[in-house]
């Protein structure tokens, strides 16, 4: 082990573009390779329950990937995360006899278009006062829907027939994490374009970005549309997992949990993203017995992130990477 | 290049710059100077369009040689005039690497079809950062290109800024203090590069300088300002023997 990591043959960069690869050498490759690889293997021997865990995890990470292009790259705090999710979740119920991918599709563009309007609020709201503004429009939406026999299926809640092949757990997972994979090359995708840099570049200086020729108003915007893009393709999936829709399911303190994930997971890293969403979820299943517990876990959980680690579990990630690469050393 | 035409912003009571006008032809370097609080920095916001005067027009000769009112455009539209500038707090990205930070200077030059704005864009990056790594050359900022911009020295974040100015491969170039806190041969250095950048690369500078040995060794015109009033205009010479600069510099 300790000598195959001495022998690792880190490539020299010699093309611009080796910059602009997601993976850029073949150690990485290889990680990836087997990371992946081992993801979709590993269900064929565990149980139904894990599946169900794993399946959770894949969805949430890119609802949680979506959010943190919002809040942790382009820096606006909303918390409009569960509006967003849930106009995909009931899109998807709606349009499933399109056939599951372009309801899915359906239920992240009409979270896209939904995002853009509660986006126009951030043209003019900062910090602290978007996130009152967004989280009124969670409120909003769980009312609406609540108050809406027509969405939300009346007292019975909304189940969600599967109509396409899929339809065991191994299935549903396998699908859920193709298209996470999928979500999770474009977001690194996006971060490492023009678009990912323009981003951070209005969390951090919006003067500067405006005098570089950014339209600020367009691409805060745009961050609205992309996030809730990925947060409603993952609430349409999610919708479609669970197979039953309820509007308590979709009360405000999902915004706050999946924004915890973000803070835990890592503000504006693509990868810590999915280890946020895997604790949060987690954490909830190994408290399921004491679930009142599971918001001071979560209390704990941030202030030890804000205090110790501002990278959250990515930059532990990192630090432990760093410490293999450079095993015998410190 | 530039005409200023009786520009006059108030923010609430106090009057930041006062009915000042000035003419900058193509090619030439105007230094700006003035007190603390005389409005400078005020002025670069008007002309950049993130302050909107009250009273006065801005007219700006472009590449074709038409002459364009940019009073109150937005200050992004104003960039894509090839106007692009420096901030006396130096405005740098601080959480991207000092080749990102460069790479936004040229976000004007990225296509802007749907496909490179959701992040496939290949051919885009190699171009421009094919341009990036002719100003990091220039600039000789090789050692930093991969260094957090928060993390870097303050001379060195000042050539960071001004390169990431000249990506945007502007016309007119409004540097804001360049030379505040630099040591003596990180200032000789920069007003090299102020030279080389007004002389080869043709860029019509306007520069605001406290430092009136440095702004003197390079501007061919000086303004200046005082409690936003302009109360000198002209040659180094004339301007340090002007008797109201050095009543507002020195005291009576």
């Amino acid at each position: 082990m300790i000598s195959a990591l001495k022998k690792r043959t880190v490539r020299l960069k010699i093309d611009y573009l080796d910059d602009w690869r997601i993976i850029q050498d073949r150690p990485a490759f290889i990680f990836t390779a087997v990371s992946v690889l081992t993801l979709f293997i590993l269900p064929a021997f565990v149980s139904d329950y894990i599946i169900h865990i794993l399946t959770q995890v894949v969805i949430y990470s890119i609802a949680v990937l979506g959010q943190n292009i919002l809040i942790g790259y382009t820096g606006l705090i909303s918390f409009g995360q569960v509006g967003f999710w849930g106009v995909g979740a009931y899109v998807l119920a709606h349009s499933l006899k399109l056939g599951l991918i372009p309801a899915i599709f359906l239920a992240g563009v009409t979270a896209a278009v939904v995002g853009a309007i509660v986006g126009v609020p951030s043209l003019r709201l900062k910090g602290p006062y978007l996130a009152i503004a967004t989280l009124g429009f969670s409120v909003a939406f769980f009312q609406l829907v609540q108050n809406t026999p027509a969405i939300s299926g009346g007292r019975m809640g909304l189940f969600i027939e599967r109509v396409w092949g899929i339809d065991s757990p191994y299935e549903l997972y396998c699908l859920s994490l193709s298209l996470c994979i999928l979500f999770y090359l474009w977001g690194y995708r996006i971060v490492k374009s023009n678009t990912g840099r323009i981003f951070v570049a209005i969390r951090d200086s919006e003067v500067a970005a405006e005098s570089l020729g950014v339209d600020v108003s367009r691409y805060k915007i745009l961050s609205f549309m992309i996030s809730s893009f990925f947060t409603g393709v993952a609430g349409g999936l999610y919708a479609y997992f669970i197979g039953y829709l309820e509007p308590t399911m979709f009360n405000i303190t999902e915004s706050i949990l999946m924004f915890s994930a973000i803070v835990i997971g890592g503000i504006g890293s693509v990868f810590g993203s999915a280890l946020g969403a895997a604790f949060v979820i987690v954490i909830q299943q190994i408290f399921v017995a004491l679930k009142e517990f599971i918001p001071i876990v979560f209390a704990i959980a941030i202030v030890l992130v804000m205090i110790f680690e501002q990278h959250g579990l990515y930059g532990r990630w990192i630090k432990l990477k760093l410490y293999f690469m450079n095993f015998p050393f410190r | 290049m530039l005409k200023v035409d009786r520009i006059t912003i108030t923010f609430g009571g106090i009057t930041a710059v006062n009915d000042v006008s000035f003419y900058l032809p193509e090619g030439e370097i105007l230094g700006i100077i003035g007190p603390n609080g005389s409005g400078k920095t005020t002025l670069f916001n008007i002309i950049t369009g993130i302050y909107r005067p009250i009273s006065g027009k801005i007219f700006l000769t472009l590449e074709d040689g038409k002459v364009r009112d940019i009073t109150g455009l937005k200050p992004h539209r104003i960039a894509r005039l090839k106007v692009a500038r420096t901030f006396q707090n130096i405005k740098l990205f601080g959480y991207l690497t000092v080749i990102d930070n460069i790479l936004l200077g040229r976000n004007l030059y990225y296509s802007k079809n749907i496909l490179s704005v959701l992040g496939f864009e290949a051919k885009d990056y190699k171009n421009n950062r094919e341009k990036s790594e002719e100003i990091i050359d220039f600039l000789d900022l090789k050692a930093y290109r991969y260094s957090l911009a928060k993390d870097i020295p303050l001379g060195i974040r000042k050539k960071v800024e001004l390169a990431r100015a000249l990506a945007q491969q502007p016309r007119l170039l409004l540097l804001d203090e360049p030379t505040s806190g630099l040591t003596y041969e990180e200032k000789s250095e920069f007003l090299y590069y102020i030279k080389e950048i007004n002389e080869k690369l043709g860029i019509t500078l306007i520069i605001i300088e406290h430092d009136v040995k440095v702004i003197s060794s390079i501007a061919k015109k000086i303004i200046a300002l005082n409690d936003g009033k302009k109360i000198a205009e002209g040659t180094p010479d004339e301007i340090l023997k002007n008797p109201e600069v050095i009543k507002s510099y020195l005291g009576e």
